[in-house]
């Protein structure tokens, strides 16, 4: 009888606090990404007890670095319902590296789990309860943070690189660049530059190349040749292709 | 009776009471909760606008509106009259992004505020670098986000660069008056702090020649920034030229197309030719009579970079070769260009 009642009243606490933690805390996340082997607008219920990858959403800590909140959902079988728990990455490593590992916030008795794309977010779907997240990325000169842990400052040269097909090789982290960064030719894509941390001008002995641009010079061979019309040098400098990239020398 | 034998009696009652409780708490929070979000939402979207466009302005600092909007004496003052918010602490970093640590009814959370002041965005297009009757240097910004600085950088920016960086900086004062004392490297070095760099001639070019369409358009480009036409607007409202008021505190003559001003008129400017290095000084400003032919956009003299020295500079016009100025140049203004 008492068991049962201190079983309603740590149930009740359990439930309150994952959904309340990742509702106060992906407010104005920085990137939401969605497992893309599931299906939105879709019930997930298959494989039936398999632990899935949900969502990825980055945050920023209490230093402006980056945190990766990895959520995570073991699907109802036969025998058990399912199981949503969330695990925090504060360094550079994966979400992946966290599956069905025990964590602190966790929900049981969960019987439908759904996830839904709109405007501006992802809507969450837990039984009945609709959480929606939102990220700010369209509104990219404010930064907030509601955790009182610090992140993960990286810095990666080519802060952000496009490949040949116009994918993303690098997620942009140019903002962590300390001066700033600036676009320059590493691919066959003509609809997106990758960009370099600076520290110096583009068009400078051993440095990038700067852009002249396709549209400018209608150019529509190889890009990667010497002297590439669709790049340019400071000083007499020639431009050449190195490693896929358009350089200076 | 204890409480135990009372429970026993009434177990149902009790089990059914308990639930109904407990329901009615995390119900009651969820709904407390959504508030407190959407609040909270309320109030950032609040600071960012403060933030975007300067507040009533609560200071006795007398500035204009577009100074104040940068600075965050102002934000604070704001900030205070926000109920329920309270700043537990503030850092400013090099490229003056504002960090505020905040607390809203007991939630703590802080606020990246990056310094986007005075940006203006070039649209994508295809442009021509240098004056009317050359085009030799076509190219596009397709893809790429370029800002501008609307105005030029000013000593008071510089003023607390170098407090930051511990540099000795006794001759200037907290003044909005453009900064114009500093070497190109200087310049350089603090367009970096801010995440940019120094504006590129080519830039400034684009920036300011009244956009154009059909053919010859990239040759057949216009002299002033108001207009293709080929009518110089004698008044200081429009550029400012020798007699008219110095610039000061952020006045916005010379205004092109885009938003950027003193595209012809204000101070001597540098920037950095990739095309043509030595093409690097901006000559048409408040040190030329009205009828110079120097009023003109794309025009270019040069300057070494390192001292206002009269050998540092070659006042022969670098792209036609067909002017050359006789003025003694006593100060050097700039501004920064950003990819973000």
């Amino acid at each position: 009888m008492y068991v049962l009642l201190l079983a309603i009243l740590f149930s009740s606490f359990a439930h309150a606090n994952l959904l309340e933690h990742i509702e106060q805390r992906w407010q104005g996340s920085r990137s939401i990404e969605i497992n893309p082997r599931l299906t939105p607008g879709e019930t997930i219920k298959k494989p039936a007890a398999v632990h899935l990858k949900i969502l990825e959403v980055t945050i920023y800590g209490k230093d402006f670095g980056l945190i990766k909140d990895c959520l995570f959902y073991r699907v109802p079988s036969k025998d058990k319902s399912g199981l949503l728990y969330l695990h925090s990455v504060y360094k550079q490593e994966d979400c992946d590296s966290q599956i069905t590992l025990p964590a602190k916030m966790q929900k049981n008795e969960i019987y439908n789990l759904g996830i839904e794309n709109f405007s501006g977010g992802v809507l969450l779907q837990i039984d009945t309860k609709e959480i929606p997240i939102i990220s700010r990325s369209k509104t990219p000169s404010l930064l907030i943070s509601l955790v009182e842990e610090s992140g993960h400052q990286p810095y990666v040269k080519l802060c952000y690189q496009v490949d040949d097909q116009c994918r993303v090789v690098q997620k942009d982290l140019c903002e962590f660049c300390p001066q700033g960064a600036y676009p320059v030719i590493t691919s066959a894509c003509r609809s997106a530059y990758s960009k370099v941390c600076a520290r110096e001008t583009c068009g400078e002995k051993n440095g990038f190349a700067c852009i002249r641009g396709y549209q400018a010079t209608q150019y529509r061979e190889n890009y990667c040749v010497s002297d590439s019309p669709v790049a340019y040098c400071k000083g007499g400098l020639r431009v050449f292709c190195e490693n896929d990239k358009l350089i200076c020398k | 009776m204890n409480i135990f034998t009372i429970i026993s009696k009434y177990k149902y009652l009790a089990l059914t009471l308990a639930i109904l409780s407990l329901l009615i708490v995390f119900i009651g929070r969820d709904f407390q909760t959504d508030d407190k979000n959407f609040e909270l939402a309320e109030t950032i979207e609040k600071i960012d606008q403060l933030w975007s466009n300067g507040g009533d302005g609560c200071s006795d600092i007398p500035a204009s509106v577009d100074f104040k909007a940068c600075h965050q004496q102002h934000l604070f003052c704001d900030l205070q009259k926000l109920t329920d918010l309270s700043i537990l602490g503030y850092q400013e970093n090099l490229a003056g992004d504002l960090t505020l640590q905040l607390a809203w009814e007991r939630q703590k959370f802080s606020l990246k505020l990056l310094n986007r002041c005075h940006r203006a965005l070039l649209p994508s297009g295809v442009y021509s670098s240098g004056p009317r009757g050359y085009a030799e240097e076509i190219w596009s910004n397709e893809n790429q986000e370029i800002w501008i600085d609307r105005f030029y950088v000013s000593q008071y920016k510089i003023k607390k660069w170098f407090q930051a960086k511990n540099i000795p900086h006794g001759k200037l004062a907290f003044s909005p008056r453009p900064a114009l004392h500093l070497s190109l490297q200087k310049m350089q070095e603090f367009c970096r702090d801010q995440k940019g760099q120094l504006l590129q001639s080519q830039i400034l070019d684009a920036a300011s020649f009244y956009p154009a369409e059909g053919e010859n358009s990239l040759q057949l480009k216009s002299f002033y920034p108001w207009s293709k036409a080929r009518e110089l607007k004698k008044d200081c409202e429009h550029f400012i030229y020798q007699g008219c008021d110095p610039v000061a505190d952020l006045n916005r003559s010379g205004v092109s197309w885009m938003g950027i001003f003193h595209t012809l008129g204000g101070e001597i400017e540098v920037v950095d030719n990739p095309f043509q290095p030595r093409a690097n000084l901006k000559l048409s400003s408040i040190f030329l009579p009205v009828d110079s032919p120097w009023h003109q956009l794309g025009l270019r003299a040069h300057w070494s970079g390192r001292g206002l020295g009269a050998n540092e500079f070659d006042l022969r016009e670098q792209y036609l070769g067909r002017w050359r100025a006789d003025i003694k140049i006593s100060g050097v203004a700039f501004r920064c260009m950003y990819y973000y």
